[in-house]
């Protein structure tokens, strides 16, 4: 774990940088530093293109320096030294740095330095603290991801298709919201107002999508892989008519922009995510109760589990699947602006968050309500506690290696059942 | 041959750049790459949404082992490793995921890809991959070592010079690159049209109409479909090498996701489970893309559309929305695309 930690920040700084600021005077200036840890004593001379010394000057307390040069032309930056102990160039790397200066202003230029000192390069001790915010961000994560998902199980559920366009069902709830915020004034405590709204035009998409594309299309015999195929055009489509009638730049509700932390015994996180995690945790087990004590809840297990039998106990399957349709697409917008409240509001939502829902999903078991939101809260914790450990980019990769995996070993899911795999 | 139909809109030009289109570089590879996942996909039936993955493994094997000067800097020697590395790919998609359902199959697959390529973007392999930045590094870049360069000017018997007619002209490199890619694609065109001929490939589409029969005959269907993924795997990371020669570099941004579905909209469009369908899918779906959105252009910037409905630089966003829509209406009213055959194309895999 060290040696990636260490192996990350020789990386960072693998190319020299060389920057420019805007001030008119020609000086070089840099920070003898590795990571966050400067270095005070280490000689930097300048050298031109002729060979003659420019200047020379040792490195401050803070590990900044500042060598004033005569004009534009070319230079040569060379690194003297001493290097504390432990402290070296990197392997491959030089002590020099050629620097052609086309324009009369500051450059920066930096050398790429290693800590073979492991002690140095771990910055931020990892605390118990530490690691329960993640934890709770990681639930926080999660409860979204999975009321994100239900809607994507339940229609694989009740009609055997793996629909690509949900993502972009999500993403249009989070879009539709921002638009009633600012263009209705829906801001600060009529905020609810517009999530509201949203929802049920996010239902009202769903209603759509099943009576206008999907349903008529299933009545046609189309296979479930063809129409696979067909939601994957339609996500493109939703998408890109999002980018173009929305525009291209993310951004975030009004009614809340930068919120200051709010503490809880050694749990930090600002308000709204307070409000977050308690609303999906609140909505999702409406859900459950729903699914468990309804009419319809029932009904949507039962086609679920087998449509042949639901439709001859008296069922009305297609009725059913309209509803399943609508309250799935509703949760999905629901869960997109709760997403865009702690991340940002932009068209490329979907594509982001289409891997998470569908590694929640098969996470859980394709087809069972609880198994998304089983799955969406795993998949949540372990993305995000895997920031404890591993890079911050990397943590998506952890939700595809938890996809794969399952795939491979259960494809049927921590709650799926057997018989699904056909 | 300018035709004012609409005032500003010049049918001749849109022509032009259309046709243009339809047989350059990008059509080449892309016709390339749809031979590939014509294999997996037309003849064998496997969902392989992970078109990119192939491509990927193809031009980043090659770029880091000839950048890395492995193999002692041979660029003919740096192919085949990316080749065999598509070939890795293929085995660590195939051995664990091919027993799986079909739309599992197709969600490890875009898994997988993914997973690739923030790999490959990854600040920990920056020294092998360049990470965000790419291969050949911003230096070597600079320096000229790229393997593009190689391909497009020492080994070019072409000329200096500016070739062809209209709009139809191209530079020696360009022209090259071009000849390459079309050479490919006719290659492994033929080899596939031999494939489907021989024994092998009767075993292939038993498999794709019935896995069971297939099974109760004696043959050995894992074993068949894994081929299958490798050879169309090598032939899609052939696609991808090429595309690198014609870009002169390797990024993670060319490996998205949607790559995958172009080539899947080009293989529909064409029509699966034919010989040259990729190869007809990609010439009209370059000439129909490049026509479309030029006209949209141009009908905006004379003001036909107002901006209310598009404004010109959402034009470029018009390709995405046609690729999706041509996928969709494919599917539900011509499976079979161009030339397939219906009674080949409908897809019923398990």
């Amino acid at each position: 774990m060290l040696i990636f930690a260490l192996a990350a920040f020789c990386a960072s700084l693998a190319f020299p940088f060389i920057a420019s600021a805007l001030d008119n005077e020609a000086v070089f200036r840099g920070t003898v530093r590795v990571g966050r840890e400067v270095i005070p004593d280490v000689t930097i001379t300048i050298v031109d293109d002729a060979g003659i010394e420019i200047g020379s000057v040792v490195s401050g307390d803070d590990g900044k320096w500042e060598i004033p040069i005569p004009s534009t032309g070319e230079y040569t930056v060379q690194l003297i030294g001493p290097l504390p102990d432990g402290i070296s160039i990197k392997e491959g790397a030089s002590s020099e740095v050629n620097v052609i200066v086309e324009e009369v202003r500051t450059t920066s230029v930096g050398f790429q330095l290693q800590a073979e000192d492991q002690k140095t390069v771990l910055e931020i001790p990892p605390t118990w603290e530490r690691f329960l915010n993640r934890m709770i961000s990681g639930l926080k994560v999660g409860l979204l991801v999975a009321l994100a998902s239900i809607g994507l199980s339940l229609i694989f559920g009740v009609t055997g298709l793996v629909n690509f366009a949900h993502s972009e069902m999500v993403a249009f709830g989070a879009v539709i919201a921002l638009v009633l915020e600012s263009s209705m004034g829906l801001t600060g405590g009529l905020f609810p107002i517009a999530v509201v709204l949203a929802v049920v035009i996010g239902g009202f998409l769903g209603l759509f999508l099943e009576k206008g594309i999907f349903g008529p299309l299933r009545r046609k015999k189309m296979t479930n892989i063809s129409l696979m195929v067909v939601s994957i055009g339609l996500a493109f489509l939703m998408r890109y008519l999002m980018l173009i009638y929305h525009g291209a730049e993310p951004e975030t509700y009004d009614s809340f922009k930068i919120q200051k932390g709010v503490s809880l015994g050694p749990i930090e996180l600002p308000p709204k995510d307070y409000y977050i995690i308690a609303i999906a945790f609140v909505t999702l087990v409406i859900v459950g109760v729903l699914l468990q004590r309804t009419r319809l809840g029932t009904s949507m297990r039962a086609v679920s589990d087998n449509p042949a039998l639901a439709e001859s106990s008296g069922i009305d399957v297609n009725r059913t699947i309209m509803w399943v349709w609508i309250f799935g697409s509703a949760l999905a917008g629901l869960g997109g602006i709760m997403i865009g409240l702690t991340q940002v509001v932009e068209w490329q939502m979907g594509e982001k968050i289409l891997l998470l829902i569908f590694a929640a999903v098969t996470l859980g078991g394709l087809g069972t309500a609880y198994g998304a939101m089983v799955g969406g809260i795993a998949i949540g914790l372990a993305s995000e506690t895997s920031t404890f450990w591993l890079d911050n980019d990397l943590k998506f990769l952890i939700a595809l290696a938890v996809l794969i995996v399952i795939l491979l070993v259960r494809p049927q899911g921590i709650l799926g059942v057997r018989e699904r795999l056909g | 041959m300018v035709m004012d139909i609409l005032a500003g809109v010049d049918i001749g030009d849109l022509f032009g750049l259309a046709l243009r289109a339809s047989i350059g570089v990008q059509a080449a590879t892309f016709a390339l790459a749809a031979v590939g996942l014509n294999l997996h996909y037309g003849y064998t039936g496997l969902l392989n949404f992970g078109v990119v993955a192939f491509m990927a493994a193809g031009a980043y094997g090659m770029a880091i082992f000839f950048t890395q000067g492995w193999l002692g800097g041979s660029l003919i020697l740096a192919i085949a490793a990316g080749l065999v590395f598509a070939v890795g790919i293929a085995l660590s998609i195939g051995l664990p995921s091919l027993r799986l359902r079909a739309d599992y199959l197709a969600i490890t697959t875009i898994a997988i890809a993914e997973v690739l390529r923030i790999s490959f973007r990854s600040q920990r392999l920056l020294d092998l991959t360049g990470g965000p930045f790419g291969l050949p590094s911003i230096e070597d870049r600079n320096a000229e070592v790229s393997f593009s360069d190689i391909v497009t000017i020492d080994w070019n018997p072409i000329n200096d010079g500016s070739y062809g007619f209209w709009r139809l002209k191209f530079d020696e490199q360009t022209l090259w690159v071009m000849i390459l890619g079309w050479t490919l694609v006719l290659l492994t065109s033929l080899l596939i049209w031999g494939l489907m001929k021989s024994p092998w490939g009767r075993v292939i589409k038993a498999i794709r109409e019935d896995e069971d029969a297939a099974r109760a005959l004696g043959k050995n269907v894992f074993s068949y479909k894994l081929q299958s993924l490798i050879i169309g795997g090598m032939i899609v990371a052939l696609a991808g090498i090429t595309r690198s020669m014609n870009t002169g570099f390797v990024e993670t941004q060319q490996f998205k996701p949607q790559t995958t579905f172009f080539i899947w909209t080009v293989l529909i469009l064409g029509g699966a489970a034919s010989v040259w369908g990729p190869v007809v899918g990609a010439v009209s779906f370059w000439f129909i893309i490049v026509f479309v959105e030029e006209l949209l252009r141009q009908m905006v910037d004379s003001g036909w559309i107002p901006s209310a409905i598009l404004e010109a630089n959402d034009v470029s966003s018009v390709r995405m929305i046609m690729m999706g829509v041509m996928l969709a209406v494919l599917m539900i009213w011509r499976p079979q695309g161009l030339v397939g055959k219906k009674e080949e194309a409908q897809i019923d895999v398990r």
